[in-house]
């Protein structure tokens, strides 16, 4: 209960980000998403168990807070655009915007899949946890994580196959 | 020859079939070509997302994290609850603790009331009903949160202490509030913690947690504050899942707060 987890979770933060990004597909958004996610956790220690693992409760503290905050943009019709100004590692500016391209069009594909299939999917494609570890955090059946995520998996590919212009307008 | 689904193939380029399993996957594989187009859509799928997502973490991550992290307490909502938690734990006393009803939890909207028996021999046992409770009524109608209100009864002998902690909505769109309450009396202090809700123009009880002395045996007033022991996690844990399952979406900021207080907990619109 005492224990300090600021240094774990500080090494955490990179995939935490990325998870976040995978579910908000904006930057700013996944920002605030991974700070709200910490700032509850830190509110919170007394529901760590620390012989627990603290990628999991931090993504199902990240989920949590999505879910909520997802139904409340929906129900005001707000779109989210993916952040252009967040900095991204690239040694020259041409690889750079090649790597923002793909990551837009990948997030644009993926904003058209239903939220539990998003889920399933960052969880284990992007961040590469098992379909067991990904089932203990999203607290559903082994083979409910298998069926979102063939199915998250198959709609991603018809969407990057076929309409990779149209998910990329906009954008450049 | 047996059909291969897509969740078996997908299973087998995502490495969770076991080895024999994955070696009649290969097998089968050799004769099936729609199933290695599955396979290879898989595998593209996979590689896009890596491709696309990984950079990520090789970015420098943003100071406002790091600093979210780092925090001390700053004053903030989250904080003073942290902190009003911690001091709540030092507070139970060690005797109560030794009866194992150390702390109650009482969660519901009708028959919950809270049994206050001090132990200072000054005063008789009382009895709060919770949900007529015109005082915290008063306090959380007007106070923000991390402010205290503080009232003296009649005869000054019992002071009350209310500090709202959180203000939020919950599933119904009501406004709810947790809050710290503390009976005063001299130098002794009995807290409790709870969650209330804004219905009809009154703030109903959901949930407390209290600490709930048994008079007869801690009538030695010799007790210390020294000899007091940690909360017993349990409760705290059940008391926050009763707050986390009503609220829906963020606590209010300050502003919104402080709106509501100014209009008399009338939605605007």
């Amino acid at each position: 209960m005492s224990e300090d987890i600021r240094p774990q979770l500080i090494a955490l933060l990179p995939r935490l980000r990325r998870f976040a990004l995978g579910l908000t597909g904006a930057r700013d958004d996944a920002d605030d998403l991974v700070q709200a996610a910490c700032e509850r956790a830190l509110s919170r220690l007394h529901q760590w168990q620390p012989d627990t693992r603290l990628d999991s409760w931090m993504f199902r503290i990240i989920k949590t807070i999505w879910i909520d905050q997802w139904r409340g943009q929906r129900a005001r019709g707000e779109h989210v655009e993916l952040d252009e100004a967040g900095p991204l590692v690239g040694t020259n500016g041409r690889h750079t915007s090649e790597v923002r391209n793909t990551l837009e069009v990948v997030c644009r594909a993926m904003e058209q899949l239903p939220d539990e299939q998003r889920l399933a999917l960052t969880l284990v494609s992007v961040d590469g946890l098992s379909y067991e570890e990904a089932a203990a955090v999203l607290e559903v059946p082994i083979g409910t994580v298998m069926s979102r995520l063939a199915r998250a998996r198959r709609r991603l590919h018809e969407l990057l196959e076929t309409k990779p212009a149209t998910l990329a307008r906009g954008s450049k | 020859m047996t059909k291969l689904d897509e969740e078996t193939l997908m299973a087998y380029v995502d490495g969770e079939l076991d080895p024999p399993r994955a070696a009649e996957v290969e097998a089968l594989l050799a004769e099936d070509a729609e199933a290695r187009a599955t396979v290879q859509m898989f595998r593209d799928s996979a590689a896009a997302l890596r491709g696309a997502f990984d950079p990520i973490l090789r970015e420098p991550v943003p100071e406002r994290l790091l600093a979210a992290v780092n925090a001390p307490p700053t004053g903030k909502v989250h904080d003073i609850r942290l902190a009003r938690r911690g001091a709540w734990s030092r507070f139970l006393p060690q005797t109560a603790w030794a009866q194992a009803a150390a702390v109650a939890l009482l969660v519901g909207t009708g028959a919950g009331y809270l049994t206050a028996q001090w132990r200072s021999s000054a005063l008789e046992p009382t009895a709060w009903v919770v949900n007529a409770d015109p005082l915290l009524n008063e306090a959380l109608d007007t106070t923000a949160s991390g402010a205290t209100f503080a009232r003296q009864d009649s005869d000054a002998r019992i002071g009350r202490e209310i500090l709202p902690l959180l203000t939020f909505r919950d599933g119904r769109g009501r406004y709810c509030r947790e809050f710290e309450s503390s009976f005063v009396v001299a130098e002794d202090r009995q807290i409790s913690y709870g969650v209330a809700c804004r219905e009809q123009g009154a703030w109903q009880t959901q949930a407390l947690m209290a600490q709930q002395l048994i008079t007869p045996t801690l009538g030695d007033p010799g007790t210390e504050l020294s000899e007091y022991v940690p909360a017993m996690g349990g409760e705290v844990a059940s008391f926050d899942a009763v707050i986390h399952q009503l609220m829906v979406g963020e606590p209010l900021a300050p502003e919104e707060e402080a709106a509501l207080l100014d209009r008399g907990w009338i939605d605007q619109r």
